[in-house]
């Protein structure tokens, strides 16, 4: 009894684990998005992550933001993960209350006193440098 | 990615090393076990030098690294050319024939496994706690070479939970040096390997009382479990902790069972140090370890010798000279836990979060009949335990049946004493802490269905 038992257990594991797997890879499109990543370089794969606008903006900041410059960034919930990823993206540059430099995203017609614009991407996404910083 | 084989190696070299020291070179342990173990203790001890390196102030380079490892595997080599190599265990034969569930058993866990790889790799590190608490920790040290002074400090404001322990961050540091750049895809290699290892791990645990075909049943088991196979491509640390832990109470088991040499007492005792290394919550395994062990001792204190007291004692003292680095790394900069504060709690302090146990329980059976998570694991496992009390409860079982209640225990505690509002907490951690002791579970079931099922 208590192994006609377990063997029924044992399959109903099995027909879980492959329906489950089937299921990640093609009902909830795993599988498209590994054909995508496969194709991508890694600094493609970033992009593709982290969402390629905001990665735009990071890169940008990366290329062009001075050794050791701090930022504040703007448009981006406090403790979301999309902030989490720019601040692992953009050290050694920190962020600080009193930055260098304001990476600005998605939030149009931005502006603060004491800070010029210093490149830009588009209407929402610029970076500003404060006055007289390096 | 064949420098990165340079980090296997090298961890590998160092793990083995370890190993063949810790057992006065008499091992039992089948080859690829012992692979699967050195992995793991490389990992641990590597990084546990590099942290002893920044407290010293010297810079992290792979030469500075392996240096320090060079006289034991002198000494070890001596030995083995002058003894030999030591004999390895086997299990049982296969007591009939089933190859073709031998067969599926194989290409199951085959695919699970290359399938896991394949998901670590796809992806660079990208999941929350992955990159905000670790990968960020990882690529601040790189940069730096060391440790830098104000890790604790100004750093620590970019990045949350600063006292959880760094084994993982530097071995991604160690990888990093290993590729000489920073490429946070390739380094996730690091998790489908503890993977790999914890189902290693958990087959020859078995193998070594049962058939091939049992065995290998039990880490497909294990493998097919999605939650666990997640957590080996995402970048947590929770799969890696599954083996320290599972390693620290499967080791202490052997010892109950074979006392002749210190052995397995004594890789018990570093796999627990090394698992409070790898998160705050392995210390708890630290503490359900120690007590596991004495319970045994006060049990049995008709046949205990004073020599194994005094081994006990050294259990203790294994895993306080594990853990006292980074102790006293966070002792210095004045970092404590964010979420407990030990100094307010009192008896009427937790009488008044009794209310807790409540979300708790709901939380607990939520996961209990998650099917997505963990498929029936859990309703398995009961049904295991219930159904062979007396088997579950017998012999050197009953510690593997307390070491859970005490762990068990010690998360409702842990939940119970938290600031952070419990419900959300429970649901954040509880699926993931479960995963700490999952192997032992599995193992568990093994054992108590032994005489079930025919393979």
């Amino acid at each position: 009894m208590k192994k006609n038992i377990l063997k029924i257990l044992f399959l109903i594991w099995v027909i879980m684990w492959a329906s489950f797997t089937v299921r990640e890879l093609v009902g909830k499109g795993q599988l498209k998005e590994y054909k995508t990543l496969a194709k991508l370089s890694l600094e493609g794969k970033y992009a593709h992550i982290t969402g390629k606008e905001l990665y735009e903006l990071i890169a940008l900041a990366n290329n062009t933001l001075p050794e050791g410059s701090s930022y504040k960034l703007i448009g981006l919930e406090e403790g979301s993960i999309e902030k989490r990823r720019a601040a692992y993206y953009l050290y050694p540059a920190i962020e600080k209350e009193d930055a260098g430099y304001i990476l600005i995203y998605n939030t149009p017609g931005f502006s603060a006193e004491g800070y010029d614009e210093f490149k830009k991407l588009d209407d929402s996404r610029s970076i500003l440098k404060k006055i007289g910083a390096r | 990615m064949y420098r990165l084989s340079i980090m296997l190696l090298l961890f590998l070299f160092i793990g083995w090393n370890i190993l063949y020291f810790a057992f006065l070179r008499r091992s039992s342990f089948h080859l690829i076990e012992s692979l699967a173990l050195s992995y793991g203790l490389g990992v641990g001890f590597v990084t546990l030098e590099m942290l002893a390196f920044s407290f010293f102030g010297v810079s992290f380079e792979l030469g500075k690294i392996i240096a320090p490892w060079v006289p034991l595997f002198f000494i070890n080599a001596l030995t083995h050319f002058k003894e030999g190599m030591p004999e390895m265990a086997t299990g049982q034969e296969n007591k009939k024939q089933n190859n073709v569930f031998l067969a599926f058993l194989l290409a199951a866990t085959a695919f699970q496994v290359s399938f896991t790889f394949f998901r670590a790799l796809i992806r660079p590190l990208e999941s929350y706690d992955a990159i905000a608490i670790y990968a960020i920790k990882a690529k601040i040290i790189y940069i730096a070479r060391s440790i830098p002074a104000d890790f604790f400090g100004e750093l620590a404001r970019i990045f949350p939970h600063p006292d959880y322990p760094i084994n993982i961050p530097l071995a991604e540091v160690m990888a990093y040096l290993s590729m000489g750049s920073m490429n946070d895809q390739l380094v996730k290699l690091i998790f489908p390997l503890f993977f790999i290892a914890t189902l290693c791990l958990v087959y020859y645990a078995i193998r070594r009382f049962s058939t091939r075909t049992y065995a290998l049943l039990f880490a497909f088991l294990l493998a097919s479990i999605p939650q666990f196979s997640n957590y080996a491509t995402n970048g947590y640390h929770d799969m890696v902790l599954s083996f320290y832990t599972f390693g620290s109470v499967l080791f202490l088991l052997l010892w109950f069972d074979e006392r002749s040499s210190p052995g397995f007492l004594i890789l018990s005792a570093i796999m627990a140090g090394l698992a409070g290394w790898t998160k705050n919550e392995g210390l708890l395994y630290c503490v359900t370890g120690s007590v596991v062990l004495f319970t045994f001792l006060a049990a049995n204190r008709r046949n205990i010798t004073k020599k194994e007291i005094y081994l006990a004692l050294m259990y203790i003292g294994i895993i306080i000279a594990i853990s006292s680095p980074w102790a006293i790394a966070k002792a210095r900069a004045h970092i404590t836990n964010q979420e407990i504060d030990l100094a307010r709690i009192t008896p009427s302090f937790l009488v008044h979060q009794l209310y807790k146990i409540k979300v708790i329980l709901y939380e607990f059976q939520k996961e209990f009949f998650g099917p997505k998570k963990w498929l029936i694991v859990w309703p398995v496992a009961a049904f295991a335990i219930l159904s062979n009390l007396k088997k579950a409860f017998g012999g050197t079982n009953k510690y593997i049946a307390l070491s859970l209640f005490l762990t068990i225990s010690g998360y409702i505690l842990f939940y119970m004493i938290s600031s952070v509002e419990v419900s959300y907490f429970v649901s954040k951690t509880w699926a993931r802490f479960l995963l700490h002791f999952l192997p032992l579970v599995i193992y568990w079931m093994a054992v108590i269905l032994k005489e079930d099922i025919d393979l």
